[in-house]
């Protein structure tokens, strides 16, 4: 790390263009009045002086979070997207300077005017801190969960940001910011439902540590139908160090994509194993939430199921190669002598990541409902397990088949598969066909990880079948059309 | 074909999607090359430049730089220096930082930085913009910054797209100065550009691309030769077109009829002394002739049909 921080030029470049007088001083200034204004507004208001210090605290580490977690990602999106996008990044990687270096230059120094507001604020949060009740060590933790956590949205920006194509600059600068405000707004949900994605935010975990710094929360106060708080596999662990354990794998895996993508254009995200880890790792620390949870509800086990469900079906995009990708990776296994490129190598046909997601999806859906008091599990499992599957194999085929307008048309597909089944749905349950309803919404993709039920099994079974036995014909034409060009190639 | 190369291609197919940019290509560059790769837009020039750069992955083939292979040994970077055909630049950097960028990236010990920067500048002219911001240099200026930042690492191997389109003629001839240089100092250059006057210019050596296949490859004054037997000639008459298109006839010959009155193009095929020939037996038949001159097709429209042919 230190090796790729030391004299690393995409960081020194960084902070030439963005520490120049001219952007720094209108920057601190405005820095200086809104803590002017905090502090004003709070010095006026009544109270206890340690009351006081507290709400000081409060304000300058919101201030400090808005400055480097929002502004901050929104400037690392902007600067990869126009890296990218300007064709500045393929001097990068000519250059024998490392892709590690880049995606660690990028993070850490497209920020670096944001880092200067955050250390500008710190003084402020460190003597208000000191004052109240909450002593250095904890505006210390709340200080590093802070930047953990802006590092998440930094990587994630950055990973956004290079897939902006022309014109679409918003995606790098809106993108990460957006999930940033989402993930904010979903906090609560550390405490209500899934762990994920609140705990990637430093809300919950800098909340607690306030809370226990200021000695737990006052006789009382705690309304009875608050919430416990998350656990980890059972464990009472410090939302602190939840915080820590579920942002420290995300850091990692979107490292590797922003490393995989500085690298070149044209691989994958992450490699189909890496995918599976990932999925894995996401599906793990989704679990980690519920299990051992002494009142998982239905909402929770619902909301775990829908977050790895997600997941599963964005892994899916990564791994699916286009038909161009396919094709070369037929020409690639013609000229070794063989037919077709390894089952987990980028440009195969994504049947064993597809069906790797498929178990874990399934397995979650078992384990989560392990936890809950229903005994649907191995319904959901299967429910949705088969629709990851045919979402997958659907996505391979409509790719081979119809190249450029594969997305469209499986978006319309998926279109087709959630409206006609909700509205029947909504027909059934207006005649008081509640059952047949609860049929109709578990036959959508969206619904296979809330309303199990056997029908909707069979749905998506004959789904996968359909879409399984469509991609294997693809699959053989597209191996028979590489063979013809290579027999008329060589003859 | 060129052997002992420091630029190697062996079989390079590249595809994007259904569209086949470079086909089989194999190509070797030697030490002291100035390569030009040349062809219409399409052809493939810019895909088989950004292969050997290692931006684009090959479908197949093996491109090695410098004896290595480029996916495996990115240390070779350390000895290209690539140039795209629209360079991008950080705007809000001064020309100097913008230098001292790259020579940090190619591991330029902090110490000779500055004076590597200012050998850079000073090699393309524009050390009187060492403190401007690149937002304020005009395009041709921004090519010879490019340029500079190029040769920046002092590269074994240079790969430049289009490097004079938008350089003004003194920038070209700077170009010109610096590429035979650098070619007198053993290095290899692959240059690829659709305007073929700058190639003349430029290289030793040249290879047509059409349709993603090399079509043709060779010297500049082999190919030259070769192609320059369907050249024609032109001829100013003052009296005695008659008897010019008698003489022209009885050796199988036809006159177009020129812009002007009196002016001819005869397409020709023959050697220097054939020539001579033509012109000895229209004085003997009493044409009176102002001017006869042998025509050169212009190298553009020679290497671009010798390509078109090879191909049909």
């Amino acid at each position: 790390m230190i090796g790729v921080l030391r004299d690393n030029p995409i960081l020194v470049m960084c902070a030439r263009s963005r520490l120049r007088r001219q952007h720094v001083v209108p920057f601190v200034t405005v820095i200086l009045v809104l803590c002017a204004f905090i502090a004003l507004s709070v010095a006026m208001s009544s109270g206890r002086p340690a009351d006081r210090a507290l709400s000081f605290f409060r304000w300058f580490a919101t201030l400090q979070g808005a400055v480097l977690l929002l502004l901050g990602t929104a400037r690392v999106g902007a600067a990869t997207s126009q890296v990218s996008q300007s064709g500045m990044l393929d001097f990068h990687r000519v250059s024998p300077l490392s892709a590690r270096s880049q995606a660690v230059g990028f993070v850490l120094g497209a920020p670096i005017r944001e880092y200067l507001g955050f250390a500008i604020i710190l003084p402020l949060t460190l003597v208000a801190g000191c004052v109240s009740q909450v002593g250095l060590l904890a505006v210390l933790g709340v200080c590093g969960l802070t930047l953990l956590s802006s590092w998440v949205f930094h990587t994630l920006a950055a990973v956004l940001g290079l897939f902006a194509g022309p014109g679409a600059r918003r995606v790098g600068t809106g993108g990460g910011v957006g999930f940033a405000v989402v993930a904010c707004l979903l906090a609560p949900a550390a405490y209500f439902g899934t762990a994920l994605p609140g705990l990637l935010t430093p809300i919950p975990g800098s909340s607690a540590l306030l809370i226990d710094a200021a000695g737990g929360w006052p006789e009382g106060e705690l309304p009875a139908s608050f919430p416990q708080p998350p656990t980890f596999f059972g464990l009472p662990l410090p939302l602190y160090f939840q915080s820590l354990i579920y942002q420290v794998p995300v850091l990692a895996f979107l490292s590797v994509a922003l490393v995989r993508r500085l690298r070149s254009d044209g691989v994958h995200l992450f490699s189909r194993p890496v995918a599976c880890l990932l999925l894995g790792t996401v599906a793990t620390l989704a679990l980690g939430g519920v299990i051992g949870r002494e009142r998982a509800t239905t909402t929770q086990l619902g909301a775990v199921s829908a977050v790895v469900l997600g997941m599963a079906w964005l892994l899916v995009f990564v791994v699916t190669p286009t038909a161009g990708a396919h094709a070369g990776g037929l020409r690639r296994a013609a000229r070794r002598g063989q037919e077709r490129e390894p089952a987990m190598a980028d440009a195969a046909v994504n049947w064993r990541p597809v069906a790797c997601f498929a178990g874990i999806v399934a397995a979650v859906a078992v384990g989560a409902e392990g936890v809950g008091q229903g005994a649907s599990g191995l319904s959901r499992a299967a429910s949705t397990g088969l629709s990851v599957l045919w979402f997958g194999w659907a996505l391979q085929g409509y790719a081979l088949l119809y190249r450029g307008r594969a997305v469209p048309y499986f978006m319309l597909l998926l279109f087709g598969l959630c409206a006609v089944p909700l509205l029947l749905a909504i027909l059934l349950a207006s005649a008081d066909l509640d059952r047949l309803a609860n049929v109709a919404v578990a036959v959508c993709p969206f619904g296979a990880g809330f309303q199990p039920d056997p029908m909707a099994i069979i749905v998506h079974a004959g789904l996968a079948l359909w879409f399984g036995l469509r991609l294997r014909t693809d699959e053989l034409d597209a191996v028979g059309r590489c063979r013809d060009a290579t027999v008329v190639q060589t003859t | 074909m060129l052997r002992g190369g420091m630029i190697s291609i062996r079989e390079l197919r590249v595809d994007y999607d259904t569209v086949c940019a470079v086909r089989d290509l194999t190509l070797e560059i030697g030490p002291g090359q100035v390569f030009g790769l040349i062809g219409p837009n399409g052809a493939g020039k810019t895909s088989t430049m950004r292969a050997v750069a290692g931006l684009v992955e090959p479908t197949y083939g093996t491109i090695e730089l410098c004896g290595q292979d480029v996916r495996d040994a990115r240390s070779v970077f350390h000895r290209v220096g690539f140039m795209p055909d629209f360079p991008p630049l950080y705007d809000d950097l001064l020309v100097w930082e913008f230098l001292d960028l790259f020579a940090a990236s190619y591991r330029v010990p902090r110490r000779e930085r500055p004076a590597r920067v200012g050998e850079a500048l000073e090699l393309v002219g524009l050390v009187e913009k060492r403190q401007a911001m690149i937002l304020s240099l005009s395009r041709g200026m921004r090519q010879r910054l490019m340029l500079a930042k190029t040769l920046l690492p002092r590269p074994d191997v240079l790969l430049l797209d289009e490097p004079a389109s938008g350089v003004d003629p003194h920038g070209r001839m700077a170009l010109r100065n610096i590429l035979l240089d650098l070619a007198s100092q053993g290095r290899a250059v692959l240059i690829s550009s659709h305007i073929l006057a700058e190639m003349n210019e430029f290289c030793s050596v040249v290879g047509v691309m059409e349709r993603g296949r090399l079509v043709v490859s060779g010297r500049v004054d082999e190919l030259a030769a070769r192609l320059t037997s369907e050249s024609a000639v032109a001829i100013d008459v003052v009296d005695g077109a008659e008897r010019l298109a008698d003489v022209l006839a009885s050796r199988g010959l036809e006159a177009e009829a020129g812009g002007r009155p009196g002016e001819y193009r005869v397409p020709f095929r023959g050697t220097p002394h054939d020539v001579s020939e033509l012109l000895a037996a229209l004085v003997a038949a009493g044409v009176k002739i102002a001017s006869f001159t042998r025509m050169k097709p212009s190298l553009e429209e020679l290497f671009l049909s010798a390509g078109a042919k090879e191909l049909s």
